[in-house]
């Protein structure tokens, strides 16, 4: 079309390109099959999510005990208790770093230069500032470790110490930077559940949702024992047949591995993780359970049974 | 000293360097107004920090590089390295020389970095400002310490490779010092592995080199002795890169 000048032509490509894209866009923002949560590259719930998930403690190990302000001494501090959740990988860096350096005197040339990059990126963090941390930065810092355990549970809800730690954050005052996470945290937990059950070629997200019932149990104990309870006792068993299903899955799922001989797939460490995070479950369900126990013993439950039929609820969860 | 001076002078003509230059200025100063730094002015200073500092990091690591990669390719199509060595500019000098013309321009910007820190972020308190200074100058060797050699490896192999190579390659193994090795370390501490473990010990740490965190968190400076070992380790990274850079680096286009 020779009549048409060439920046004619450039406006009628820039005004078709802008006419198409407003007349999808519009049918777009309206097709629900097209609303879907933003997850980049499908990584959210991905083979490559869980393994970022295990690898993003390092980053929030950082701010979180940057935020928290307390010092380590990884030298004479062995028997160190974590302030994490009983999943939390951090205690056992500690471990890892103290048996190293017991070998230090007599370590071959690889272990001494691993010996020397680890004590130049421990001395690379290390706080030699005389003056502590203020409360503002420490609040900062904490905030920061509570978004990021949120991505690194986004990445991979199943993995017992993201979930774990994440809900320490929610429902810690001491740790968590956001009011009233009671709700929240049933909520995450009641979403953990549901996603580590429909894992069915895996006993280890299920000792997740089994730490997630557990969360959920202690929680609406402590309601309990409150002043304004909200559960009955038969609501509590409902919540520990929960946990005991879980668990119960568990089982079954490492018998079929054991079966298979899956079990032979991961490292010794990684069965031993498993076996001590069933053992803290088993433990705490056992002390749930004689909690339960003594709350039908007391005379509060009956008040809350009086409570709970004004109130009643359906399930232990609120909006937050 | 004449390709210093023509690579010097064709980087100061085609002007991409002031685009770096108000990104490392202006940066510190404006993305903080978009952080949450914006309601609570206490974080103002951090976020003048992580911002001048990433800024410097951002520009070295894709102007920086992609320069380099540029120049050490032209040097050997154009045939201006050819010509210089019928002059007697041996190849080590040649590369020595448009390293030099690069550097000359990044170690401005890391300083203008390092004083925007100390003036424009620096803590109230006496002592804590006397570690400033030296934290900052500390930072600012290091960084220099771990760029000059990577920028040496991306004139070094696209000389040979061509620019997409010699920048992509310095790159990836920056981003792999930086990020890469930590992640491999978290992996190693749950599962231990020979061959991975291997190559974490053989990969450059440049995260410890990385102190913006030790400024975020007002962490201190680094003491004497540490200092000397991080130089001890990253001059031998540069020894080491130099080598390979002197092994790779070729004056003359393959015919």
């Amino acid at each position: 079309m020779p009549f048409l000048a060439p920046h004619t032509h450039t406006a009628i490509l820039f005004g078709c390109g802008a006419m198409m894209l407003t007349f999808s866009a519009h049918h777009m923002a309206r097709n629900p099959e097209l609303d879907t949560p933003l997850n980049p590259l499908g990584i959210n719930r991905s083979p490559y999510g869980e393994v970022i998930a295990m690898a993003a403690q390092g980053p929030i190990d950082t701010y979180f005990h940057n935020g928290s302000g307390h010092e380590h001494d990884h030298d004479e501090d062995a028997a160190h208790e974590c302030c994490h959740e009983p999943g939390c990988e951090h205690k056992h860096e500690h471990e890892h770093k103290t048996a190293q350096a017991s070998k230090k005197s007599n370590a071959a040339l690889p272990d001494q230069l691993r010996g020397f990059i680890d004590r130049l990126a421990a001395a690379s963090t290390a706080r030699n500032n005389p003056r502590p941390v203020t409360s503002a930065h420490q609040f900062y810092m904490r905030r920061k470790t509570e978004d990021k355990l949120r991505f690194a549970y986004n990445l991979d809800p199943a993995h017992y110490g993201n979930y774990n730690s994440y809900h320490l954050f929610l429902t810690e005052s001491q740790f968590g930077t956001r009011r009233q996470l009671t709700p929240t945290a049933i909520k995450l937990a009641k979403e953990t559940i549901d996603y580590c059950l429909a894992q069915k070629d895996d006993p280890r997200p299920a000792l997740t949702a089994a730490a997630a019932a557990s969360n959920i149990l202690e929680l609406m104990i402590n309601n309990v024992r409150g002043a304004t309870p909200h559960f009955s006792t038969d609501h509590l068993k409902e919540a520990l047949a929960v946990l005991d299903h879980c668990l119960a899955r568990h089982h079954e799922l490492s018998a079929q591995w054991l079966a298979t001989g899956n079990w032979s797939r991961l490292s010794s460490f990684r069965i031993k993780e498993v076996q001590e995070r069933l053992h803290f479950i088993s433990k705490v369900r056992d002390a749930e359970e004689k909690a339960i126990q003594l709350l039908e013993k007391e005379s509060k439950p009956f008040q809350a049974i009086q409570a709970s039929t004004l109130t009643a609820p359906a399930e232990p969860q609120t909006k937050p | 000293m004449r390709l210093f001076k023509l690579s010097f002078s064709t980087i100061l003509q085609h002007k991409s360097w002031v685009i770096c230059l108000l990104a490392v200025v202006v940066l510190p100063f404006v993305l903080p107004a978009i952080s949450s730094a914006s309601e609570k002015p206490i974080l103002v200073q951090p976020a003048r920090i992580l911002a001048a500092w990433n800024t410097l990091w951002f520009c070295t690591l894709l102007w920086g590089l992609f320069t380099a990669a540029r120049h050490g390719e032209e040097n050997a199509n154009s045939g201006l390295g050819e010509y210089f060595l019928t002059t007697r500019v041996s190849a080590t000098r040649q590369l020595f020389e448009i390293w030099l013309a690069v550097i000359c321009f990044i170690a401005p910007l890391t300083l203008a970095t390092a004083a925007i820190c100390q003036f424009g972020a620096a803590p109230a308190h006496p002592d804590e400002r006397l570690m400033w200074w030296i934290l900052n100058l500390q930072y600012a060797a290091l960084f220099l310490l771990v760029v000059s050699p990577l920028l040496t490896l991306a004139i070094a192999i696209s000389s040979r490779f061509g620019s997409v190579s010699g920048f992509a390659i310095s790159l990836g193994i920056a981003l792999y010092g930086l990020w890469g090795v930590g992640y491999l370390d978290n992996i190693l501490k749950l599962e231990e592995n020979p061959v991975l473990q291997s190559i974490w010990l053989l990969s450059p740490h440049y995260a410890i080199a990385d102190l913006t965190q030790r400024l975020h968190f007002k962490l201190g400076a680094l003491s004497t002795n540490t200092f000397w070992q991080m130089i001890l380790y990253f001059t031998g990274i540069l020894a080491i890169y130099v080598a390979v850079s002197r092994v790779v680096f070729r004056c003359k286009a393959s015919t």
